[in-house]
């Protein structure tokens, strides 16, 4: 595959456009401001540091995506361990309300590929192609993942609810 | 029950995000030395500043009193 030209520039205007988006997608698998956070600026660097070199496959932001999925990877907290981290966190203003408690334990039941596709799809807003390439999966794999993780999902939380 | 993809908005509760370039390009050891000492420049200025701000009265005293001081 020939080697795509990646400027600081069209890094930075990634960062500009999506650095909200994976900063929702790491948050919502750490449950850790400060690690989501930490998470998306690494990332980036990572992207700075081999723009150079980056020869795909796929898109720019579908490398970052896996380098956010990959640095929140090891990182994900069980239901009941939410920590508010207010102090020094100047960027991060929080609602009064913390996380639902049985939306993240239902979240965390699901297997990690059905909960990747279903946070880049409502996160990220990406069609099934982006997430296919995204996560190096098929296309019809992503359309099947995507329906069993809704499922999934409505069957823990109905089980939560009774 | 039908699966609502909004119920993932009560997993991230509202925030907001501050974007600090300056920090990835820094982790990335990118940062343009010039952006990183911003005080040097501002300290240079600032020195000849006061030098100026002492020495011009200084001259313009001393020419208005004869030259007192080149004597």
């Amino acid at each position: 595959m020939s080697s795509k030209l990646v400027t600081l520039e069209s890094i930075e205007s990634a960062y500009r456009k999506r650095g909200a988006d994976f900063f929702r997608l790491a948050l919502a698998r750490t449950s850790d401001p400060k690690l989501a956070r930490n998470a998306v600026q690494e990332s980036f660097a990572r992207a700075i540091r081999a723009r150079l070199g980056f020869r795909g496959p796929g898109s720019l932001e579908a490398w970052i995506c896996r380098c956010v999925l990959h640095a929140t990877s090891d990182t994900l907290r069980p239901a009941g361990e939410y920590e508010l981290y207010e102090a020094g966190m100047d960027d991060v203003v929080w609602s009064p309300a913390t996380p639902d408690a049985d939306v993240r334990a239902a979240v965390r039941r699901l297997p990690e590929r059905q909960r990747d596709v279903l946070f880049l799809r409502f996160y990220l807003d990406y069609d099934y192609l982006t997430i296919a390439e995204t996560l190096g999966i098929e296309t019809e794999t992503v359309s099947a993942t995507l329906h069993a993780a809704r499922k999934n999902l409505t069957r823990a939380l109905e089980e939560a609810t009774r | 029950m039908t699966f609502n993809d909004d119920v993932l908005n009560r997993l991230t509760p509202a925030l907001t995000w501050k974007p600090d370039w300056a920090d990835a390009l820094e982790r990335a050891g990118e940062l343009d030395p010039r952006r990183r000492q911003p005080w040097a420049k501002r300290r240079l200025i600032l020195t000849l500043a006061l030098f100026a701000a002492v020495l011009i009265p200084l001259v313009a005293f001393g020419a208005a009193n004869a030259g007192w001081f080149f004597r």
